[in-house]
């Protein structure tokens, strides 16, 4: 077989040879097969890349390829890299690229009003909405014609002419073309009817000037083609819109809009925007309180941290003091309450967090136990109420959470040497000093990590405050944030996903993001710092 | 800045709906371009049409999607989505580039879709004539459309006739006749509040969200600041203390309360129809009783198709709107699902013909002022209903206060 010699080492002995050709013929066909579908679909993104012109992609997937053939069908030092390899694309292209496109988010403007990608987008569009055909004009049957690769608009007047003109040739009649029923032009002598099929988009862009009115052009109108006028001119080397019937100039201006000499932003004339770099704007924005977001930016980074080290507390210490109890050969029946503590650990968080919702709501279980009482424990929006909300915020993440640390904590207590623990009591170390200086660093040892990351998943915890309160209840009608409001949810708000916002501002998300990333990378690492310290202590 | 809805459209509109019942000398020029699109069906073979609709609406329009497919082979994808979430799947899908062709929604998206850049005009050509003048007129934005309409849909009181006899006059004569149930009246408010239910109640004090100019477009100035204002905000807190309204009356209880006869009164809109056909109740459309001495005049709503400006066959689109959606058959089949009267004129006429509560519903858009759909909407609408329900639930304790404060806010946010 042709390929298996491809893929033999050069070993020297002919006894190796044989042995290597043997073991790899199974292994090889397998993955010949894998390869084989793993080319096939690259080659068919490739191919899809091609299709819609995204060169990127087409650049990226043929090193992706090349690199993966490589790698698998050679053997000389790239026996680490097929082991890596996999990890590391799929790195690449689920976190290395979002975490680039979220960086370059974060010092545009991107959000509602600027969405295109460019001024000349936006022209294009200011351009489309300008262009109306005349008030009581008429309409034409259309098609879109070809001649020499040059693509033109033929309608067909009323009295069955044809006439085909584009952006550079005004309008004129083409004798000897024929119309079937309904107007439908059929074939224009010297042109080739193009499928709307192949010409899609186009068809809409397409006008051409009508030869004795100035200002005056054909162009498609939903199904028809109608007289059409529009006073907008677009120099795409000023980077300007003229008016003609006004005369007046709207520049681009570098903060991604139209405007005019003496047009106000706010009340200016074109309101499609594009996307430009704002540099720090962002940042400086999210932080300084003059802006809508910045003034809350300290007390929601407060109301965070709060929250993640509270969480995690109180769960540690409930579930540990559980674990400590539960795990005392005294208790009768340990199994069975081990089995019902962890419940609340067997439901999805954001399903225990809607039935919490509703028990806690103004005519909800929790109220009805308290015998009849009407307090809307989650959305309240007095100072009082900000606390309560936070309160019980924080006795349903104890709820959800204190099994997980219970979990956890049973595991290391188990898992103690007992050695350590008889010695101490022979010393005549008392239960309480035992806990104190023994079982107690030791435990902490264990579970540190883990606290850690608990920290770091709770300072995060998106699910928990969207389910329960979407960070409300707000800090007033006209506020954009609410008192339990995170800063990964308050970022959600931003970016106006989930709606409400008064303006979706994914630029000044983005930089929110980046900002929280920070924040947990330093607190882990100084975490995992701390942890180690700790095991050396022992 | 003006803006392109002209309330008068919807008086003038509706007075013309009622009028062609009784006179079908009235022009249906629009129903005969079906008939000759049909015969001259272009041929689309390959093109594929991808459409954004909701659940309820889906048969409908899937119906009308075989028919253009048996005529002109090009293919329509119908995805369903959820309503509340479309327009924002829309935007963020526009920005990605995979928008559908065609999306379903309401007019007042139009504002926040075109500063987005991602819907494209649809000229409605000679079928313009065939809708009613307020459905176009709210689907236009600087004299261009950008939409088909297909309904136009407002709220109004709908009465229980087992539990109240007579339509109540003003607001306090509801609250009466309500007193021996266990809700007065099922109004929506919800923990953000509903400003779109509240307007008529507010527009009865005097005071509309934006001022009109002479030809009824809505000017960029808030009118619904000063006396008539703080009135409505007075009468809001007391009616929030008597417990009259309620901030934990949301949709869903509304409904239920209704449907469960806890109360005669349910202020709603079309869409509740169904439902409450379903539970088997009597009922009566009625106008929404005044509680300032104005006339309650209810947003008015039209619910159209757009095409996306990123879509890749523009032509076909508006191909498959203009001559097989807006045809009676469609636009009787769409009325039928959610009860909202037809846009198409000739359509309308049936629904009115045979139902007294679309009849009621129209009578009531006589009264209706077109919701504003200028960007800037959604700002106001977060500001508008927060500060509602922080009146009603007693925690703003000066609620003339409380309202200018809101204006302040959202001047300040017109103004960036």
């Amino acid at each position: 077989m042709a390929a298996s010699e491809l893929t033999q080492p050069p070993g020297p002995a002919p006894s190796a040879k044989a042995w290597n050709s043997k073991t790899f013929s199974v292994g090889f066909v397998v993955k010949l097969l894998l390869m084989c579908l793993v080319n096939a679909f690259g080659i068919y993104i490739v191919y899809a890349a091609f299709a819609n012109e995204s060169w990127w992609i087409l650049a990226g997937m043929v090193v992706i390829l090349l690199a993966l053939n490589y790698t698998y069908f050679t053997n000389r030092h790239t026996l680490p890299a097929k082991y890596m390899l996999p990890g590391v694309i799929f790195l690449l292209v689920f976190q290395v690229f979002a975490v680039f496109f979220n960086g370059y988010i974060a010092f545009t403007n991107y959000g509602d009003g600027h969405r295109l990608g460019s001024a000349q987008e936006a022209a294009s569009f200011a351009l489309l909405q300008d262009t109306k055909c005349v008030p009581g004009g008429a309409y034409y049957p259309m098609a879109a014609v070809r001649q020499d690769g040059e693509i033109f608009i033929a309608i067909a007047k009323p009295d069955a002419t044809v006439w085909v003109g584009n952006e550079t040739h005004a309008m004129t009649a083409v004798p000897g073309a024929q119309v079937a029923a309904g107007g439908r032009i059929a074939a224009v002598p010297g042109y080739e009817v193009v499928p709307t099929a192949e010409i899609g988009q186009k068809l809409q862009g397409l006008k051409a000037p009508i030869a004795d009115q100035p200002g005056r052009v054909i162009q498609a109108a939903g199904v028809m083609a109608c007289d059409a006028a529009s006073s907008l001119v677009w120099d795409p080397v000023a980077q300007t819109i003229t008016d003609s019937s006004t005369s007046a100039v709207y520049h681009a201006t570098d903060q991604g809009f139209f405007l005019a000499d003496g047009e106000s932003a706010g009340s200016h004339r074109f309101r499609t925007g594009w996307q430009v770099y704002v540099g720090l704007d962002n940042f400086t924005s999210a932080f300084f309180s003059d802006s809508e977001y910045g003034q809350y930016f300290l007390s929601v980074t407060v109301w965070t941290f709060a929250f993640a080290f509270l969480s995690v507390f109180l769960t540690f210490i409930f579930g540990t003091f559980l674990a400590i109890v539960l795990n005392d050969e005294r208790v009768k029946g340990r199994k069975l309450y081990r089995t019902l503590l962890l419940l609340p650990y067997a439901f999805p968080s954001f399903l225990g967090a809607l039935v919490w919702r509703n028990m806690l709501n103004v005519d909800g279980f929790v109220n009805e136990v308290l015998g009849g009482l009407h307090i809307d424990w989650l959305q309240t929006q007095t100072e009082s109420g900000y606390w309560l909300a936070r309160g019980a915020l924080l006795l349903v993440q104890l709820w959800l959470g204190f099994p997980y640390m219970f979990l956890i904590s049973t595991g290391a207590l188990q898992s103690l040497p007992s050695d350590l623990k008889e010695a101490a009591r022979v010393d005549g170390a008392s239960p309480a000093k035992m806990w104190l200086h023994v079982t107690g660093p030791l435990l902490l040892i264990a579970t540190a990590p883990v606290l850690v990351a608990s920290f770091a998943f709770n300072f995060n915890n998106f699910t928990l405050i969207y389910m329960l309160t979407k960070g409300g209840p707000s800090f007033g009608a006209t506020e954009p944030v609410g008192a339990t409001d995170i800063l990964i949810s308050m970022v959600y708000r931003i970016s106006g996903v989930g709606g409400g916002a008064a303006r979706a501002d994914l630029g000044l998300a983005a930089a929110l993001s980046i900002i929280i990333f920070i924040i947990v990378a330093v607190i882990a690492i100084l975490g995992f710092r701390q942890t180690r310290k700790l095991e050396e202590m022992v | 800045m003006r803006r392109s809805i002209v309330s008068l459209g919807v008086a003038a509109a509706v007075v013309a709906l009622s009028a062609c019942t009784s006179t079908p000398a009235a022009p249906t020029s629009g129903a005969t371009s079906t008939a000759a699109a049909t015969s001259t069906a272009a041929d689309y073979t390959g093109i594929t049409l991808t459409m954004w609709v909701d659940q309820d609406r889906f048969k409908a329009v899937d119906a009308a999607a075989k028919q253009f497919t048996e005529a002109t082979h090009a293919k329509v994808t119908l995805v369903t989505k959820d309503a509340g979430k479309m327009r924002d799947e829309f935007t963020a899908a526009s920005d990605a580039g995979t928008a559908p062709d065609i999306l379903l929604g309401a007019h007042d998206w139009l504002g926040g879709l075109l500063q987005n850049g991602s819907v494209s005009p649809v000229p409605l050509g000679d079928k313009a004539s065939a809708f009613a003048k307020v459905a176009v007129d709210a689907f236009t934005y600087g004299g261009q459309t950008y939409g088909v309409p297909y309904a136009i849909e407002n709220i109004a009181l709908i009465r229980n006739t087992k539990l109240a006899s007579s339509a109540p006059a003003t607001w306090d004569d509801m609250i009466a006749a309500s007193k021996d149930s266990k809700v007065p009246v099922a109004l929506q408010v919800s923990e953000n509040g509903d400003a779109y239910h509240m307007y008529p109640m507010q527009t009865s004090f005097g005071a509309k969200v934006f001022a009109q100019d002479a030809s009824g477009s809505y000017t960029s100035d808030i009118a619904m600041g000063g006396d008539p204002g703080h009135k409505f905000a007075e009468w809001l807190g007391a009616q929030g203390k008597a417990r009259n309204i309620s901030v934990s009356m949301d949709g869903d209880k509304a409904k239920s309360a209704f449907l469960n006869g806890q109360t005669p009164f349910y202020i709603t809109g079309p869409w509740s129809i169904a439902d409450i056909k379903k539970a088997g109740l009597d009922i009566s459309v009625d106008p929404i009783p005044s509680a300032g001495g104005e006339t309650a005049a209810p947003f008015s709503g039209v619910q159209g198709f757009y095409i996306s400006a990123k879509s890749a066959n523009p032509i076909v689109a508006a191909d498959f709107l203009l001559n097989y959606i807006a045809t009676d058959e469609v636009q009787t089949q769409l009325y039928k699902v959610g009860n909202r009267t037809p846009a198409l004129t000739s359509a309308a006429e049936k629904a009115l013909a045979d139902d007294p509560i679309t009849k009621g519903f129209a009578a009531v858009a006589a009264q209706a002022v077109p919701m504003p759909s200028i960007p800037e909407m959604n700002a106001v609408w977060t500001y508008w209903g927060k500060t509602q329900v922080e009146i009603i639930s007693g925690k703003a304790t000066d609620p003339a206060k409380a309202w200018d404060d809101m204006i302040a806010a959202i001047e300040k946010d017109l103004k960036k």
